[in-house]
């Protein structure tokens, strides 16, 4: 079913909205949460989670895409989740990458020189606007939807280790390019 | 913490990037750059036979077609019909000078719309230049609808604006909207109340802090009203009227520094939605499209409710707050002149507006109400002392119905839209769905909070 038609049931409050929603989005959703989580059940809890957010924004909203919208409210979600789960487990995808990603920050002697949230986030828009697209979606796909170096070079039909070199170059760029900044947190 | 912060950073970055990820198909481009390399070679082809038969057509071989002009198309969205003339105008005095339009067919066409935001979730529709309220620029701005002037050089003429007037436009450092006209909000105040608290109408920005302040502290009241567009459109119409009927009603939705939202008076949302409950059982909501009267005619009822259920025990919760300069919400009224992303010719947009502002008789750059503005300096309106001879009385409708902008002052800040949004749904399931009032007051915060946890 269109985007548009799925919104179309959430603006007339029918409960065929979800269903249509789940059918049509529900695997990829499952996957940004699992990646995260790596909990088959975690996930399915924040995906329907994540409809219950759709549900109560729809309308006023009319998101498009659809997609983009609701697998941002899961990924809020799962992050959310994945912090409290954290004390108890370490070993979702989601972890290796943020552990790769960590070492681009160098550490604020301060809390005064550390950059807020808002902040990092216009420094990584900027770079992403940079890159070309191929690494910049390898970049998002890997670090935004948490995606498996497997994954990765299956959707990029490219082998492992390239995904593992591409990613580790773009990375060591935006090392460089923080650090240019003095970017520290 | 280290974690959680790239976490969470990289959670806001930009949806385009996000978009363009779940859309990529890696390995469909890589065919179709193989592909592309086949069918780029057949184009090289063909461009070579093109110039070969062109050259023959030149040589006499053909008859040369007549080149038709091209068409263009240049939208203008305004949010009042009187606009109207003064852009066709503009128009025509630039259509002449600009060499580049000499050969094309150009179409200004210029569309009225009180609320934008329906106009720009419909697909295929555009606009090059558009006419904002200072609201309605807000909403576009949060949408990341707008063109940046600063880019196309609109800095240079920042020092022909009062700092106040430029802020208009201005957000987070980006200039979305060069200011077109501008003028003081309208403070209404009920002269019984006033005179009972001891207090005149104020002048100045610097007297409005005194008497807000009295009258708080003598647990008075007075009156802010708020323009409002089609009270049937989400973030410019019907969430306007209702936030300033929760205030005038003594509720609050939004704390001081702008940061978060909660209902903290379910009976003021209660009473307001039966009023809009009332304004649709009487068919006095006003749709997109229509005229002037509409407007008149629901004004004319609301004043007439306003009196007869006496719905004016409000103290302003953030007077203190309210000074000239404060980069808030409707400080003062304005309409500025932006470019959308959508359009598909900003650098005509561009010159178009260069020409509107400053290429005319008006060489400043200011229209009249600009310069009204800045001559008032820290004053307010004139109409201010309208309204101190007239006490509170119908003469208001006359004042409400010219567009003036009265409003809350809330800096802009995240809580403000998620505000909104819940409120516009709360709306449309009183008068779409047919909801009780109290009961749909009573589960409003909560989906305030359920939205902001998830949001936030």
């Amino acid at each position: 079913m269109e985007d548009s038609k799925i919104i179309a049931l959430f603006y007339a409050r029918s409960e065929q909205a979800i269903a249509e929603l789940s059918q049509k989005y529900g695997a990829v959703c499952s996957k940004v949460a699992d990646n995260i989580l790596n909990s088959k059940q975690d996930a399915e809890e924040c995906v329907n989670d994540a409809y219950l957010g759709a549900w109560d924004t729809i309308p006023p909203q009319n998101p498009n895409p659809l997609l983009t919208y609701v697998c941002r409210i899961v990924r809020n979600l799962a992050i959310k989740k994945y912090h409290a789960n954290t004390a108890k487990k370490r070993n979702s995808h989601y972890d290796v990458a943020l552990d790769e990603l960590e070492n681009c920050f160098s550490t604020a002697e301060s809390v005064e020189a550390a950059l807020d949230v808002q902040e990092l986030t216009a420094y990584l828009n900027v770079f992403l606007e940079k890159l070309d697209v191929e690494k910049r979606v390898l970049f998002v796909r890997r670090y935004w939807y948490g995606d498996s170096v497997e994954d990765l070079a299956k959707r990029f039909s490219i082998s492992k280790h390239n995904v593992t070199v591409r990613l580790s170059r773009t990375r060591e760029k935006l090392k460089t390019y923080l650090a240019e900044r003095g970017v520290v947190l | 913490m280290k974690k959680e912060k790239i976490s969470k950073a990289l959670g806001n970055i930009h949806t385009k990037f996000v978009e363009e990820a779940a859309e990529y198909k890696g390995y469909a481009q890589r065919t179709w750059r193989k592909w592309g390399t086949v069918v780029a070679s057949f184009v090289a082809i063909f461009i070579c036979l093109s110039i070969l038969v062109v050259g023959l057509g030149q040589n006499g071989f053909f008859d040369k077609p007549e080149q038709e002009k091209e068409k263009v198309t240049f939208t203008v969205l305004v949010p009042i019909e009187s606009f109207q003339g003064l852009i066709q105008s503009a128009w025509d005095n630039f259509a002449q000078q600009t060499p580049e339009l000499q050969d094309k067919e150009v179409t200004l066409e210029v569309a009225t719309y009180y609320s934008y935001a329906s106009y720009f979730q419909q697909e295929g529709n555009t606009a090059d230049l558009i006419f904002t309220d200072d609201y309605s620029l807000w909403e576009l701005f949060a949408e990341d609808q707008l063109v940046d002037l600063n880019l196309l050089g609109a800095n240079q003429y920042k020092d022909l604006f009062s700092e106040s007037v430029w802020e208009l436009g201005t957000a987070d450092d980006v200039l979305y909207g060069l200011p077109f006209s501008a003028g003081t909000v309208l403070y209404s105040g009920k002269k019984d109340v006033m005179d009972a608290a001891g207090v005149a109408l104020p002048q100045t920005w610097k007297e409005m802090l005194t008497v807000g302040s009295t009258l708080k502290q003598a647990g008075q009241t007075h009156i802010f009203y708020e323009q409002c567009y089609s009270p049937r459109h989400s973030m410019g119409g019907d969430t306007n009227l209702l936030l300033s009927w929760i205030w005038r009603l003594g509720g609050d939705v939004i704390n001081e520094d702008g940061t978060a939202t909660a209902i903290n008076e379910n009976d003021a949302l209660s009473k307001t939605l039966t009023m809009f409950q009332e304004l649709q059982k009487q068919n006095l909501l006003v749709e997109d499209g229509s005229d002037e009267s509409a407007f008149t005619q629901m004004y004319s009822f609301l004043v007439q409710y306003y009196l007869q259920n006496e719905v004016n025990q409000h103290v302003y919760g953030l007077m203190p707050q309210l000074e000239e300069g404060i980069p808030g919400y409707s400080v003062k009224y304005g309409c500025c002149v932006g470019i959308p992303k959508i359009s598909k010719q900003q650098s005509l947009a561009y010159a178009f507006l260069e020409h509107l502002m400053f290429g005319t008789d008006n060489t400043t750059g200011k229209s009249y109400q600009i310069m009204a503005f800045e001559e008032y300096g820290e004053g307010l309106p004139a109409l201010t002392s309208l309204l101190a001879e007239t006490g509170f009385s119908e003469d208001l409708l006359e004042i409400y119905t010219q567009q003036l902008s009265i409003s809350k002052v809330v800096p802009r800040t995240k809580a403000f839209p998620y505000c909104t949004e819940i409120l516009a749904g709360t709306i449309a399931e009183v008068l779409e769905n047919g909801k009780d009032p109290a009961e749909v007051a009573a589960e409003v915060e909560q989906k305030l909070n359920r939205l902001l946890a998830a949001y936030l």
